[in-house]
């Protein structure tokens, strides 16, 4: 077991009900998950907890044996270098070129003066080639982001997780920005260098139809709690509706 | 039937309000200007000696000395260079000061109240008290106006790059803190590139700003074309006076037409 989720939940603010609410998963290294729910049902919030971008108000994250919700400072940063994350605007570095980009993968292991003065390490800039390999995006590595297309851009999100040589992927809705299309193509490659890498992937989807194409395990969140967790070819009509019922639409 | 009629009367009621409200409002706004025109013995009666302005200009602006045009061009110089050096040093100064103040980026939050602080103390101070302060250790002329440009735009500067900073997107700041960089890395790169060009759009708008300003230095002796323009004034050479001013006129709307189109370029 590679990851395990234990009574988790998360309360932003006092007055406000519970994001996620007693969350127990558990993750087998090398599974594809797709995490289905409403907006605000807490999908985000539930990803965000794993690296630790949000702290979750009480239970335990255990990845690969350890409890890591207490980690701090080096020891945070070490961890989050295992985990790679891809997002719905692919949050890239506005006005710097696809490889410094993609570089931004390896800034956990670089000092300050190595990254500000360029002197990227031999071994980073050959990872930084093959992960654009990897994302079909070879002769890509000068060009400005703007002038990229959204799919184009997302490729380079996941070319930048991939440089961290990561355990799990990440995903917070990485297609729901894009062409139906493009998305497809994008969790294609996802699905690839899941199976190829065994790199365990943990994706929000908004769309059902994407989660059984692609997903070998579905779980769907209704605000804050688990109420689907199995194969795809279970999920029915009846599981969909549990999924996306809402309080008042 | 009787709780509908009394619904009617209260709402009747409230409409009156209200009306008085807007009679006393308006009330009150008279006699703040009465009392303003009082103040600064606001006459219409006086008006009746306007031609005495009309000779004045006749006589004194419509024959205007052109041979003081080269000086007043090279003092323009001046004057652009001293708002020039006031807002590229207050940049350097205030770029870092604001990340220090800036509530995400500080170190410390009462690192960033007492550089919020600072920051307003600066800001409030006039740039014509600061010269003023200057003038006995670096004596009259353009360094004066330098300092004191300088630091009334660090304040300025300091603020508006502080909130820039703050309202980054988290997004790019998200991803990087996610790869496991440190956070000064984090702020590198992930507010750094987002801020920059609204931090040199809002720079060259104080560079616009300053050239005005130090036309007013100049009235207290930190040299330019406003030193110039005083001079000219005291000694009542008017027909100099009125060069003075198409000059500044000129470079006034120089500066801001190229800042304009600078400002818009970088954004």
């Amino acid at each position: 077991m590679q990851l395990q989720l234990r009574e988790l939940s998360k309360q932003y603010d006092k007055n406000e009900a519970f994001a996620l609410n007693n969350i127990n998963l558990k993750v087998e290294e090398g599974e594809f998950i797709a995490v289905l729910g409403l907006s605000g049902s807490g999908k985000s919030t539930l990803i965000r907890c794993i690296n630790k971008l949000i702290n979750p108000t009480s239970g335990e994250v255990i990845f690969e044996n350890r409890e890591i919700t207490k980690l701090k400072g080096e020891h945070l940063r070490i961890y989050r270098r295992n985990i790679g994350m891809i997002f719905q605007q692919n949050n890239l570095i506005p006005r710097m070129n696809v490889l410094t980009n993609v570089l931004v993968g390896r800034f956990g292991n670089l000092s300050l003066s190595q990254i500000i003065f360029k002197k990227f390490p031999k071994k980073d800039l050959l990872l930084a080639e093959e992960a654009l390999e990897k994302v079909g995006l070879t002769h890509y590595a000068k060009r400005h982001i703007k002038t990229l297309s959204g799919g184009q851009q997302q490729r380079v999100g996941i070319a930048r997780a991939l440089i961290q040589q990561p355990k799990m992927i990440l995903g917070d809705e990485p297609v729901s920005s894009l062409d139906p299309v493009t998305a497809q193509e994008v969790m294609s490659l996802l699905k690839e260098i899941n199976l190829r890498d065994q790199i365990t992937m943990i994706i929000n989807l908004h769309s059902v139809e994407l989660a059984k194409l692609y997903a070998k395990r579905v779980i769907g969140i209704n605000q804050g709690s688990v109420v689907f967790d199995g194969p795809p070819e279970k999920l029915g009509e009846k599981e969909i509706t549990q999924i996306y019922k809402g309080t008042n639409i | 039937m009787n709780k509908v009629v009394g619904q009617k009367s209260k709402s009747l009621q409230f409409k009156i309000n209200e009306n008085q409200k807007r009679v006393y409002l308006w009330i009150a706004l008279l006699l703040l200007f009465i009392w303003s025109a009082n103040g600064t013995n606001f006459n219409p009666l006086l008006f009746r000696d306007f031609g005495n302005t009309i000779n004045f200009v006749k006589k004194s602006f419509l024959n205007p000395d052109w041979s003081v045009l080269p000086t007043a061009i090279n003092q323009s110089v001046i004057t652009i260079q001293i708002a020039i050096m006031g807002t590229a040093l207050a940049l350097i100064l205030a770029v870092p000061l604001s990340f220090l103040s800036a509530k995400n980026t500080s170190p410390h939050w009462s690192i960033s109240g007492l550089l919020r602080g600072f920051l307003s103390f600066l800001r409030s101070v006039p740039e014509i008290v600061f010269a003023l302060i200057f003038v006995p250790t670096v004596s009259l002329g353009p360094l004066a106006g330098v300092l004191a440009l300088t630091i009334h735009n660090i304040g300025v500067m300091g603020k508006l790059f502080s909130e820039i900073i703050e309202s980054a997107e988290v997004g790019p700041q998200e991803a990087v803190t996610a790869t496991g960089a440190k956070r000064n890395i984090v702020i590198l790169y992930g507010i750094l590139p987002q801020v920059i060009p609204h931090i040199l759009s809002n720079a060259f708008y104080r560079l616009e700003v300053s050239v005005r300003a130090s036309l007013v230095l100049g009235l207290v002796g930190a040299g330019g074309v406003g030193q110039l323009l005083s001079i000219h004034f005291r000694m009542f050479q008017y027909d100099k006076v009125v060069v003075d001013c198409l000059v500044i006129m000129a470079m006034v709307m120089i500066i801001d037409y190229i800042g304009g189109r600078i400002r818009r370029r970088v954004i």
